[in-house]
């Protein structure tokens, strides 16, 4: 009888060893920080106040950030680009996508260039809408002066209703292209021979995309749905690149805010107890979305 | 019918003409602006194009030296601090992203869930809420300021995804074809990285370029954890600029053409991995 190692123990041993930098580093750069974050939502570390040290609060950062208006008005602006991601972004995304799903003459270079704005650094994106918006040299007020709708500069970013629209659109031209690949992917699965029967069937082009596209399609919604919530609330590059939360706060989203109330006010504690309720919202909304798509298929 | 048909036609090729140009006219017009004379830039009305190419701007930042630290210089040392801590992250991921993958698929390690567990984690999570125990960590550690800080965030945040790309590769390669090196006497070692690494060229350029455009893109961390050139990225010189009162346009739009030439070559020419790395990226969720 062997007294060796059983190969499948020796097999199971050594993936932990490969596992092994994969746990570690999880483990310093996501475990640890989000416990760390837990704890110092309960604790005032009272950086003002040195000799003071960190007290532990109990609920007090949370109904801190409860009772602030600050944090409730940026989290209706967040979702105001949350619901244009998802009533604006998503449709637009799958026309596009229709218009696209044919067989096209420079398929390749089509397609890379409805990409390009996906794989921009937000940053970047910032920068070529500033150049855009600029009241005195920008393309905006350039184009529409050209064009006789306007007969003087419009200053976008620098008026409270207008900034917000204005970076609704920036957003939105970087996140549809992201939906525009989720929808061709859809389109491409659904199997030719439905549309071939409907055709013999005499059904026109609006019935088909009614009772054939849109059922395969509605699976691809419901995760651009998730995922649009999910990346929205990220939201945070184009906001502190191009209006750092103003005009008066207009377009300050909680991501924003959470950044100013550590990293300007050094309220970490608030800012931590901001950061968990965020991901318990953002938890929440996609198990919502879950029950609701379960409930319509 | 068949007019009908051509009228069709004729609308579905202007639609796709007004999306393509509303997304190439943004990109057109930051190009413009960075090969133009100021007086150019600042002329009004707005022109279409340029008199003459201008490459002042380009040559400011390449031959930028630290003896005059500007906008150009700092700009400069961002695009070299992320290109090193994007190439770092990305090989360091990939590796580690193709041991983990491997132990799960084919050593019956119970970490599968948990790995799912995480990718979802990674993908929710507000990163916000890891930037601010990171700096203090960071801080206490005396890495702030560091590369080695952003590369680490860095490979975390993209450790999940990559393992999942992966997985969902190595599953579809057929077993026999291991076992046989493993019988000949080839260990689970060998056989990753003489059999399973070699055929999964396609899983491995995939997770890469998620990572290096993921690194190269990121903001946040980098906006936190840096304040000098020793680890400034390219995305935070770039906000400096965007962010002046008074801003040099043609240097900023030359800085952003600089920050895109690589994610736009990668999807010219790469554009079928990056597809497939979205969508299976989405099938999770």
């Amino acid at each position: 009888m062997s007294t060796s190692i059983p190969l499948a123990v020796k097999d199971r041993r050594l993936g932990y060893l490969l596992l092994a930098p994969t746990i570690l580093i999880l483990a310093a750069v996501v475990v640890y920080p989000l416990v760390y974050s837990l704890l110092l939502s309960f604790h005032n570390l009272n950086i003002d106040n040195p000799a003071r040290g960190t007290v532990f609060t109990g609920l007090s950062n949370y109904i801190e950030v409860f009772v602030s208006q600050d944090w409730w008005q940026a989290l209706v602006r967040t979702f105001y680009f949350v619901a244009a991601d998802l009533l604006i972004g998503i449709p637009l995304g799958m026309g596009i996508a229709l218009l696209l799903n044919r067989d096209l003459r420079l398929r390749g270079i089509v397609f890379a260039v409805i990409l390009f704005p996906y794989v921009l650094a937000p940053i970047v994106n910032s920068l070529i809408w500033k150049l855009i918006y600029d009241p005195n040299y920008g393309l905006l007020n350039g184009l529409l002066l050209r064009f006789g709708l306007i007969k003087e500069y419009i200053p976008w970013l620098s008026n409270p209703t207008l900034s917000i629209v204005m970076l609704i659109i920036a957003n939105l031209w970087q996140g549809t292209p992201f939906s525009v690949v989720l929808f061709l992917t859809g389109l491409k699965s659904i199997p030719q021979e439905e549309y071939e029967a409907a055709a013999i069937d005499g059904a026109s082009r609006f019935a088909s995309f009614r009772f054939i596209t849109f059922p395969h399609l509605l699976p691809i919604v419901y995760m651009n749905v998730v995922m649009k919530t999910i990346l929205t609330f990220k939201l945070f590059d184009i906001i502190y690149s191009l209006t750092g939360g103003g005009p008066a706060g207009s377009t300050q989203v909680v991501n924003m805010l959470i950044y100013k109330e550590s990293f300007e006010y050094m309220k970490f504690g608030v800012a931590a107890a901001m950061s968990y309720i965020l991901l318990i919202l953002v938890l929440g909304l996609v198990v919502v979305y879950s029950r609701i798509f379960r409930e319509e298929t | 019918m068949k007019k009908r048909d051509r009228l069709f036609n004729f609308f579905v090729a202007l639609l796709i003409l007004i999306v393509l140009t509303s997304i190439l006219l943004p990109l057109y017009w930051t190009l413009k602006v960075s090969v133009s004379p100021e007086r150019e830039i600042h002329s009004l009305p707005m022109r279409w194009t340029v008199s003459a190419l201008y490459v002042k701007n380009y040559q400011e930042i390449f031959l930028s030296t630290a003896k005059a630290v500007g906008t150009a210089f700092t700009f400069k040392m961002g695009i070299i601090n992320s290109l090193i801590i994007g190439a770092t992250s990305t090989i360091l991921t990939v590796l580690f992203g193709s041991l983990g993958a491997y132990a799960i698929t084919r050593l019956k390690v119970r970490f599968s869930q948990l790995m799912t567990f995480f990718v979802l984690l990674t993908q929710m999570l507000p990163p916000v809420l890891l930037v601010i125990p990171l700096y203090m960590m960071g801080n206490t550690l005396g890495m702030l300021n560091t590369k080695r800080l952003l590369a680490l965030s860095y490979m975390a945040l993209n450790l999940p995804l990559c393992i999942w790309i992966l997985r969902g590769y190595f599953k579809t390669l057929p077993s026999e074809i291991e076992d046989s090196a493993l019988v000949d006497g080839c260990g689970r070692l060998g056989a990753l990285f003489k059999i399973v690494l070699p055929m999964s060229g396609p899983a491995l350029f995939t997770a890469g370029l998620f990572v290096f455009i993921a690194a190269w893109n990121e903001f946040l961390f980098a906006l936190v954890f840096t304040s000098n050139l020793d680890a400034k990225t390219m995305t935070v010189a770039m906000a400096e600029m965007i962010g002046r009162f008074r801003t040099d346009y043609g240097l900023m739009a030359t800085s952003g053409i600089l920050g895109s030439i690589l994610p736009l070559i990668f999807v010219t020419f790469f554009q079928r991995y990056l597809v497939s790395g979205i969508t299976g990226g989405a099938v999770k969720q």
